[in-house]
């Protein structure tokens, strides 16, 4: 009888502010596997021919953009200590990137990559006043379904898509060319966040220049 | 709102660029020092962008042996890919460190890696995005001081007009007392050419200024010191004692997935095989192992502070380490639970042993590389690799038999005294190794054979046995690798070849004197860039070059040297004689094989640096 063992899980908050938001999603799971390997931290290892580390993402995060609360996994083969994984994990990451944060995950809960439903961004548009924002966020909310179309691409070539349906939330700062959205993220279904900025530069007859634009992701929400 | 400063570039900018992280720094194990006190500011300058750069063993040993002293602070720049390059122009902003992102103008000592020549124009673009000046004479004091180490600068002549002082040999051994020189001279305020004449007292120091060369038409006729305390000649630096120098016991984890993203474990320097092409067994020479303990503790080491998944042992030629089975038996048996590969690259077919690479390679999907160089036994006695066919046809098939299905082999073509007959057997020799898979019963093989080979054009180097050689036209080069590509037949083979063009500047610059110079400042203004990647690459700048400079390239590459005339780098002694690289030419041309220095001392030369393998108690 295969001897049943329990699995250790813990789900990690992350920020990730300044020069480290440019390491992208796949150079940042290098980033903290080599965190862990030195750290010697007794993380669970898949079976099979390529053994890597038990570690998911949430989400992933654009390069570029900076995160306030991303979520990561981790599994250990014992019980440890959340405080000293989260010490070891920040004195061996580049500054910017935070563990701050972390909860014990039950048996049987699900991953938070599976669950993800929703994100919340703030993005800043320099170039454009924050009444005009407001003006534009307040026509977005109330488009009739059907009508906020924009472009996608993708590998089979170009489609035209509603994302009212995507963007369950969307205010302007007052005195801020500050735009908080919450948009639909995750398997099922996602709007990223740069298809709502290129929208509304365009609204604002302004050209859509992702350098200019300042994109924080202040958390992800689970289902 | 959080904006991106502090160290780094302005967010606009990485937001433009691609792998925005080559810029950042940051990575595990980086060193900051307050620069207002750490003494001496050193910047280790690799010519080639930033995962190609951090894979290199070097840059590891100098960053942290440096780092290590008191009153030194050596930081890292890269060449920017175009990418950034154009930003930065537009711009008008300076290459930077990535650890402290200061101006490359800051620091004092600017020290480039030249390992390869084909690096050569990202030099150049390094120095003048940091507002340096081109020639050596045109900067006084206020500029940082310009040196060069590495394999290229056993000829450093077509960089001389560039460079205050090139370092000539291992670092470990001398570099050190260079800085301290270095910090002295500046706290006593001593001037530029003050601290370069007593640079030049150290070992293995070359200051380009202290000598002149005198040209009779084309031909270099004499190279003599301007300054009579200039020593005639300059001795390489060697470390004798592999087991003391200095190496580091951690390394910088790249924040960009690089090359290869690896421990290195270092066995020993030199080769005792002397293959008349290869320049680096002999510039290398006498081989000096570590002993296997010293290497296991600073695997140990390495692997603790890094957190990488794979060991290198690297070497030029691996299977000769001396402790060879031992160590890989006690690196195994301490690093497989930990899930911590053995890579081995390097391996001599012949020594290829089945029980060894089973039990390093458990995953069979990697490939294995064989270099034959040659496709005839002749052409392999003319450049001495010492190799049978059986040998080689018998090392696939214990491949084979041990399940990998992907091979790579290694040919060169071009090679001194070559026939027609040599060329089409590179082809011969492919598809026998192709034929041995095939005679394995069905059962046995581990997949479909993906065999690749590739040829790649000879370019005589300098301190090698066909440092006097032509080089193939490149005419020459490209009639043969399609003769190589026709006879092919075999779909399981692929062949690809190397570009001819680069092969062939490559000699130019491998085999030049001061004298090419200006055709690579041309160069690098018609655009030449990252040379070595053949997207990048531009031939047509560098014809223009040649022909605006009045250089004819033949001159270098093609035109066979006299036995007797003077040569740029002469007045640099490895140890191996000039006589003992004479005599090995001579071989060749009989096709005649020398014994490697195991099997009995062939007196190269190299036996006066009173040490390593010379030595060594049978």
């Amino acid at each position: 009888m295969k001897e049943y063992k329990s699995r250790h899980r813990y789900r990690f908050t992350f920020s990730k502010k300044g020069a480290v938001c440019f390491v992208s999603h796949l150079d940042l799971l290098r980033v903290f596997q080599g965190a862990l390997r030195r750290s010697g931290l007794p993380v669970s290892y898949s079976q099979g021919f390529n053994p890597h580390q038990k570690m998911s993402f949430a989400f992933p995060l654009t390069t570029g953009f900076e995160g306030e609360n991303e979520l990561v996994e981790l599994e250990f083969d014992v019980p440890v200590d959340m405080k000293d994984v989260m010490n070891k994990l920040n004195d061996s990451t580049p500054d910017g990137l935070t563990v701050f944060a972390a909860s014990e995950m039950t048996e049987t809960e699900q991953t938070a990559a599976s669950r993800v439903m929703c994100a919340d961004y703030r993005v800043t548009f320099p170039g454009i006043a924050p009444d005009k924002l407001a003006e534009i966020s307040a026509g977005m909310l109330s488009a009739a379904p059907g009508s906020l179309i924009i472009a996608k691409e993708n590998k089979k070539g170009k489609k035209e898509e509603d994302i009212r349906s995507d963007i369950f939330g969307l205010s302007v700062s007052a005195d801020s060319p500050t735009v908080d959205m919450s948009l639909a993220a995750g398997s099922h279904r996602n709007l990223k966040p740069e298809h709502v900025s290129s929208y509304i530069c365009a609204a604002a007859g302004v050209t859509y220049e992702p350098r200019r634009i300042i994109t924080v992701r202040k958390g992800l929400l689970l289902g | 709102m959080t904006t991106v400063t502090d160290r780094t570039l302005p967010r606009d900018i990485l937001m433009r660029v691609e792998k925005p992280a080559r810029y950042i720094g940051r990575e595990a194990n980086m060193v900051l020092k307050d620069t207002d006190e750490c003494g001496l500011r050193f910047c280790f300058c690799f010519p080639d962008v930033y995962e190609v750069g951090m894979s290199h063993l070097g840059l590891q040993i100098i960053y942290f042996m440096l780092n290590d002293m008191d009153g030194c602070f050596c930081e890292r720049a890269f060449a920017p890919w175009p990418d950034l390059e154009r930003i930065l122009r537009d711009e008008g902003r300076s290459l930077f460190s990535l650890e402290t992102f200061s101006p490359l103008k800051a620091f004092d000592i600017l020290g480039f890696t030249l390992q390869y020549e084909m690096s050569y124009t990202n030099i150049l673009n390094m120095l003048e995005l940091s507002g340096i000046p081109f020639p050596a004479e045109e900067r006084d004091g206020s500029f940082p001081l310009i040196c060069g180490g590495g394999p290229c600068a056993y000829n450093p002549e077509p960089l001389a007009p560039m460079f205050d002082f090139f370092y000539i040999g291992e670092a470990e051994a001398c570099l050190p007392a260079a800085i301290e020189l270095c910090s002295a001279a500046k706290a006593e305020g001593l001037g530029k050419e003050e601290t370069l004449a007593q640079l030049m007292a150290l070992p293995g120091i070359y200051v380009p200024r202290f000598y002149e060369p005198v040209y009779d038409g084309e031909k270099l006729v004499s190279f003599g010191q301007t300054r009579p305390d200039a020593p005639a000649v300059i001795r390489k630096n060697a470390v004798m004692d592999m087991d003391k120098s200095y190496y580091p016991d951690r390394q910088l984890v790249p924040l960009v997935e690089s090359v290869h993203d690896r421990v290195t474990a270092e066995l020993f320097r030199g080769c005792l095989r002397g293959c008349r092409f290869c320049q680096a067994g002999f510039i290398c020479r006498p081989v000096r192992e570590k002993s296997p303990g010293t290497v296991f503790d600073q695997a140990e080491k390495l692997v603790a502070s890094t957190g990488h998944e794979e060991i290198s042992m690297l070497s030029l030629s691996t299977s000769d380490y001396g402790g060879f089975k031992p160590l890989t038996e006690a690196l195994l048996d301490r690093f497989s639970k930990e899930k911590v590969n053995l890579a081995l690259p390097s391996l001599r077919i012949d020594a290829f042993n089945l029980e060894v690479m089973s039990k390093i390679q458990a995953i069979r999907k990697s490939s294995l590389t064989f270099a034959p160089e040659a496709g005839t036994q002749r052409m392999r006695d003319v450049i001495n690799k010492n190799i049978s066919e059986d040998e080689i046809l018998n090392g696939a098939k214990l491949a084979f038999t041990g399940g990998w299905t992907r091979l790579k082999l290694y040919f060169m073509v071009g090679l001194p005294g070559e026939t027609a007959e040599d060329v089409e057997a590179i082809a011969g020799l492919s598809e026998d190794v192709c034929e041995s898979y095939f005679e394995l019963p069905k059962e046995k093989r581990g997949g479909s054979l993906s065999l690749s080979v590739s040829a790649s054009c000879f370019v005589p180097k300098p301190f090698t046995p066909f440092q006097w050689a032509a080089q193939d036209t490149i005419t020459q080069f490209e009639e043969k690798c399609r003769t190589v590509k026709r006879l092919i037949k075999r779909k399981q083979i692929k062949f690809n070849y190397h570009e001819a063009k680069v092969s062939m500047l490559e000699c130019v610059f491998a085999r030049g004197d001061r004298r090419v110079f200006p055709a690579l400042v041309k160069a690098f203004r018609n655009g030449a860039r990252f040379d070595s990647w053949l997207d990048k690459f531009n031939f047509a700048y560098w014809q223009d070059a040649f022909t605006e400079c009045g250089i004819d390239p033949a001159y270098y590459a093609n035109r066979r040297f006299d036995r007797d005339e003077l040569l740029p780098w002469d007045f640099i002694d490895i140890g191996v004689t000039k006589e003992y690289l004479l005599k090995e030419a001579e071989k060749a041309e009989r096709a005649e094989t020398t014994r490697d220095c195991r099997t009995g001392c062939n007196l190269c030369g190299a036996e006066s640096f009173g040490g390593g393998i010379c030595f060594e108690r049978v």
